[in-house]
Order: C-alpha cells, then sequence, then structure tokens
C-alpha cells in the first residue's frame, strides 16, 4: 500500500491558483524528489501537505497511510507522523529549544497513547541526537531559531525530524542557505533515518542536495503540475539542461 | 457599609489626614484614573487593620514566591511579624527597623491614601560600600479570619542603599485568606554608585484590590534593575514614580502582567530625567484572557538642562479573547534638545506563522497558544538581570498561565 498517495490534487493560496492536478505516490521507505524553479508549487505543495491555514485545496485528494490527509488538522498529520522541514523555520522567542521538542513529543505519544516522557530520559536521548548533528547544548537551552544561523536552523530542523521519527518527511528546499559542510551535515542526518517504511519528499531547486541525499524518484514540477518523472540521473540531467526546456512544456 | 468608602475607612484610622471631610475615592473622571474603576472596591466592607489585632498566620503561605537563600520578612496585614521574619543574623551592612510611617511622598490620592492608611514603616538600609549578597524578600501577607473576611491595609517600606552598596529586594504580595484591600507603599533611594535590583510579585486573590506606589530616586551612577509581575486575579494597580536625579544613573523598570477573569491590571509610570546622561529602559509586556482589562499609561519627563538623556518605553499587549481589553496612554514630555527618546505601543493577536509552527510539530492548538502566550511575556521576564531572580519569576508566571491555558 502507498505510503502518501496525491491524486489530482489542485490548491490556491489567496484566490490564486498554484497547484493545478498533482498526481504523486509514495511507497514505504521510498526516497521520492521534487525538483523545479521557483514559484512553480514546490513550497506550497508542501504547506498544502502540512495543512497550513490559507493554502486552500480545490480538488483531488491525500491519502495517508489511507485516511484522508485532508481532513486532519495540522498537528494530527503531525502526531500521525508527517513531518515537514521548513524552507525558512519560524523564530519563537522565549521558548527554549528543550521545552518545545519535549512538548512536540509529548503530544505524538500521547496521541499514540504512549506515557509523557520522563524528562532526564529524554534529555539524554536529545543530547544524544544533538551531539551526532553537531548541535551544541547551548543550541538547545536557546529561543528555538532565534539568532540561530541559516545552517542552525537546518540542523534544527534535521534533529526535530529525528526525535520525532515521522513516518512521512517532507524537506522543503533544506539545502538553501547551506554551505557544503552543513549540507553534509544534514544530508547524514537525513540518511541515517532513512529506513524501509519511512518515505521522505525531499523539495529541491538544486541537483547538489541530491548528491547526498539519494532519491528512487525525481519529479519535475512546473507551473502546478509534474511534468516529469525519472530515476536520479534525472536530476543531473536538469543540472545540465536547467528548467527552461520544462517551462516551455507547462506553458 | 456607608455610602462614602474612603470617608469609613478614614474614621477606622480615627484621622481623615489630608483628605476633605467629603472627599470620596476617585472615579473615571479623574484623568488619572480614567481607565480604571475602583467601583469593585465597593463589593466588601472593608476593615482598617489595628496595630493591636491578631492574625493567625503560621508560617509562609505556599502561594508565596520561594527564593533560596533569601532573607525573608514577613508582614501581615501591613505589620512586621518578628516571628516569621529572619532578623537575626543579618548580614554586615544591612539594618531592618520597624517604627511608625513617616511623611508622605506627594499629594496624589495614592500618596495620600497610604499616608492615611499606614501605620507602620519597615526601613531597610544598607551601609555605603556594602555588598548585601543573599536577596532579601519582603512577603506582604493578607490574611482574614475567614474567606468573606475584608482586610483594609497599608505597608510602608523604605529602602536606602548609602555611596556604593549593592543589594537585591523583592517585595511579592499574596492572600493567605480573606480579601484584602491594600496600598503598599515603597520609598526607595538609590545612593551615588549603588546598585539596586527591586523586584515586585503582585498575585493577590481574585477578591482584592491593591493600589500601590513605589517613589524611586536614582542618584548619580547609581544602577536600578527593576520588575513588576502583576499575575494577581483582582485589581492591581502600581504607580511607579522614578527620578533621574543623578548623572550617568541607569534605570530599567520593566514588567509583565497577565489577567484572566474580571482582574484589572494597571501599571502607571512617571519617568522623570533630571539630570544629563542618565538612561531609563522600560520594557512591558500583557496578556489580557476573558474579561480581565490592562492599563498602561507611562510617561517620560525630560526637564530641561538634561542632556544626554536616554529614555526608551516599551509596552506590547496581547489579547486572547474579545471581551478583554488594553488601554494604553503612552506619553513624552520634552525640555532638552540634545535627548534619544522613543515609545511604543502595540496591542495584538498571537503570530500566526509561529501558531503553524507548532502545530506542525503535533502541537494542539491550544497549547501551541499557551506556549506563545507565555513566551510572549517571557521575552519581559528575560530583562531581569539577577539569574536568581528571573528563573524564579519565570518559574511564576509559568505557574500561572498553567493554572488557565492549558
Amino acid at each position: 500500500m502507498s505510503l502518501l498517495k496525491i491524486e489530482n490534487l489542485s490548491a490556491t493560496v489567496g484566490g490564486t491558483e498554484i497547484l493545478k492536478g498533482i498526481n504523486l505516490d509514495i511507497q514505504p521507505g521510498e526516497v521520492h524528489a521534487i525538483m523545479g524553479p521557483n514559484g512553480s508549487g514546490k513550497s506550497t505543495l508542501s504547506y498544502v501537505l502540512a495543512g497550513r491555514p490559507g493554502y486552500e485545496v480545490t480538488g483531488g485528494s491525500v491519502t495517508y497511510q489511507g485516511k484522508n490527509l485532508l481532513e486532519m488538522a495540522p498537528e494530527e498529520r503531525a502526531c500521525e507522523g508527517v513531518f515537514l522541514a521548513f524552507q525558512y523555520p519560524v523564530e519563537l522567542p522565549g521558548v527554549a529549544n528543550t521545552t518545545f521538542l519535549k512538548h512536540a513529543l509529548n503530544a505524538r505519544r500521547k496521541h499514540q497513547g504512549e506515557a509523557e516522557l520522563d524528562a532526564l530520559e529524554f534529555v539524554k536521548a536529545l543530547r544524544k541526537k544533538a551531539k551526532e548533528l553537531n548541535i551544541p547544548d547551548d543550541m538547545l537551552k536557546r529561543p528555538v531559531n532565534v539568532g540561530f544561523s541559516g545552517g542552525e536552523k537546518k540542523r534544527n530542523e534535521t534533529l526535530q525530524m529525528a526525535i520525532l521519527e515521522p513516518r512521512m518527511a517532507i524537506l522543503d528546499e533544506t539545502d538553501s542557505g547551506l554551505d557544503i559542510d552543513a549540507l553534509k551535515l544534514v544530508s547524514d542526518g537525513v540518511n541515517a533515518l532513512r529506513s524501509a517504511d519511512r518515505s521522505f519528499l525531499v523539495i529541491t531547486h538544486y541537483q547538489r542536495l541530491l548528491d547526498y541525499i539519494v532519491p528512487d524518484k525525481v519529479h519535475v514540477l512546473s507551473a502546478g503540475r509534474i511534468v516529469k518523472t525519472g530515476g536520479k540521473e534525472l536530476a543531473q540531467e536538469l543540472e545540465k539542461t536547467g528548467y527552461a526546456a520544462y517551462e516551455d512544456e507547462a506553458a | 457599609m456607608t455610602d462614602n468608602l474612603l470617608q469609613d475607612l478614614l474614621r477606622q484610622r480615627g484621622d481623615s489626614g489630608r483628605f476633605d471631610p467629603k472627599e470620596a475615592l476617585p472615579t473615571r473622571k479623574a484623568e488619572a484614573w480614567k481607565y480604571t474603576d475602583l467601583k469593585r472596591l465597593e463589593k466588601f466592607g472593608w476593615s482598617v487593620w489595628l496595630a493591636e489585632d491578631s492574625h493567625g498566620v503560621t508560617a509562609i503561605p505556599d502561594a508565596a514566591l520561594k527564593i533560596e537563600g533569601a532573607i525573608n520578612i514577613v508582614l501581615v496585614n501591613g505589620f512586621l511579624d518578628r516571628d516569621l521574619s529572619a532578623l537575626d543574623h543579618l548580614p554586615m551592612g544591612l539594618s531592618l527597623e520597624a517604627g511608625p510611617a513617616s511623611e508622605a511622598y506627594g499629594d496624589g490620592f495614592t500618596d495620600r491614601l497610604s499616608d492615611a492608611l499606614t501605620q507602620e514603616e519597615l526601613t531597610l538600609h544598607v551601609d555605603a560600600g556594602k555588598v548585601i549578597e543573599a536577596p532579601i524578600h519582603i512577603h506582604h501577607i493578607t490574611w482574614g479570619a475567614d474567606a468573606d473576611a475584608a482586610i483594609a491595609h497599608a505597608a510602608r517600606v523604605t529602602i536606602t542603599l548609602d555611596k556604593g552598596a549593592e543589594a537585591t529586594v523583592v517585595e511579592s504580595h499574596v492572600t493567605a485568606s480573606g480579601n484584602g484591600f491594600t496600598v503598599p507603599s515603597l520609598g526607595v533611594s538609590l545612593g551615588e554608585n549603588s546598585r539596586l535590583g527591586l523586584y515586585s510579585a503582585l498575585m493577590e486573590k481574585a477578591g482584592s484590590s491593591q493600589i500601590g506606589l513605589a517613589d524611586i530616586g536614582v542618584s548619580k551612577g547609581a544602577v536600578l534593575d527593576s520588575f513588576i509581575l502583576s499575575i494577581g486575579k483582582g485589581l492591581a494597580r502600581r504607580e511607579v514614580r522614578l527620578t533621574m536625579a543623578g548623572e550617568r544613573g541607569e534605570a530599567a523598570l520593566s514588567g509583565a502582567y497577565f489577567g484572566t477573569g474580571d482582574a484589572l491590571i494597571d501599571t502607571t509610570t512617571f519617568v522623570t530625567h533630571g539630570a544629563e546622561n542618565a538612561t531609563s529602559r522600560q520594557f512591558f509586556r500583557g496578556v489580557l484572557d476573558d474579561r480581565s482589562r490592562g492599563v498602561f499609561q507611562g510617561k517620560v519627563l525630560v526637564r530641561e538642562g538634561a542632556q544626554g538623556t536616554d529614555g526608551q518605553q516599551q509596552h506590547k499587549a496581547l489579547l486572547l479573547s474579545a471581551q478583554a481589553e488594553v488601554d494604553a496612554k503612552p506619553e513624552l514630555e520634552i525640555y532638552a534638545d540634545d535627548v534619544q527618546c522613543a515609545h511604543g505601543a502595540t496591542v495584538g493577536a498571537l503570530d500566526e506563522d509561529q501558531l503553524f509552527y507548532l502545530r506542525a510539530r503535533g502541537i494542539p492548538e491550544a497549547q501551541a497558544r499557551a506556549l506563545l502566550t507565555q513566551s510572549f511575556l517571557i521575552e519581559a521576564v528575560e530583562h531581569i538581570a539577577r539569574p536568581a531572580i528571573r528563573d524564579v519569576f519565570r518559574d511564576a508566571l509559568a505557574h500561572r498561565l498553567e493554572g488557565d491555558l492549558v
């Protein structure tokens, strides 16, 4: 059974149609990449899947683990294992990173009928995962994303993903604003999470990220539609030819 | 009960003080009380607590703030309780005495009311050059014989730091039982190059009303760090008069408040810059839920000749319910030309991007709102310069919010 099945999905933002009939079928364990030029609808797709208010679905369906994803509140989707790594992680002044992660993890555990994690156990697990992502203790104590560099913010998103252990992770331009060392670190973090029952949807403008997170399938998104699907070699091809050919096709 | 609550209180004291024989509590027609209605005081027949009355407080109530290593000083219904206070073995250079109340601070209604009702004054003095490491925690406790008791009392605390002295003072207000109408006054004098941390926590019960006054003078080179946490459930008005009297003085006057039910929380500040190159910083945050009301009246006056003044004031409020209300009145009055002064006041709702980010991590909407509310207020709490006090105030705020939001 598909983990995530998107059929003929269309959506508007502020009255403008951005997604114009997306079809996508992701099996458990697969890594799919969506590439496309700016304005093609990549981020809109990620927000629609996460349930951001203001992104209105006007047609089609999204089935996740056999359930209608579009009927769920954003927090319900998250608790069911959908995770969006934000392109622009939001700053939360006054909310310590550790507190934030604890609330998030406990919300998920509560949803699954598990007991809340003991504070000491949690901090131990958190420190271990943070160390793997080269995140110092200091960053765990600081308010979420406040004063973090671009690379730190993306590492922090990856840490959240590692703690929350989603089934369907959507990475929205995780490579933007990263230097090569940070890119490698984040990719290693993602790769460590790859497993037979966890799927990824990697949204990116550049092929570079896909050298590190090697996808099973690559889709080209242009003007709100998927215009081509191929294997990992499609990403390399795009690097050489650019998006121009597809933009013509969509038009 | 009489038809004039003020005169009734004065009669119980046996002295009308500086009030006219027919004067009543100020109404909203008076400019200084435009946003703060004192009508709720009429719900109770208040009894003025007198020196000969005896209370039943045997320990510091659980509701009080707990500050590790603090010198606890306890005032019940306006009078020093020597048994509950740690008066023995005070550190060298610190003296604490209770005696008859001294003179007034000014002519305002609150000044005169506190003069008329205050019977005892607690005097705290730090000798020149002495550094008092342990925080001094002054507990103001209201105690009534039963839940319906309505006790009126006024405590006066005078704090004097001589040249180069340093101290940290916390003054907190809780209700042990009954209802309190309290008029605490605080007279603070920072000598040259002295440093004072002065932190107030107003945490009284729903039936209580407090009209408090703080009059603070900052001398040359002295540094004041102060904060008002107002999380009580009744009426709490705090008037702060801060005078920058000496050059290069620095003062931080910040606060956070949270209102629920029909709480009314009023912060009225008046900062006067009367000397050159002094700095004042005001940073206030408030959150109002239910039918609660917030009032922020903040005035900065820069006198002629106070060149190089740096006076900043910021007040931000969040409204969580359609019935909640906040009235903010910032004012600047400047008579010097080389100054940097700014004020900002905003009222808004929670940030939608932040809310979505939390929800996208699985945190239910109600909890996400609570977390953001708390963080909004904690930004003000972070201004507290003393880490140990900051932690205690942060916890007290979180505890208060948990009771109402999550």
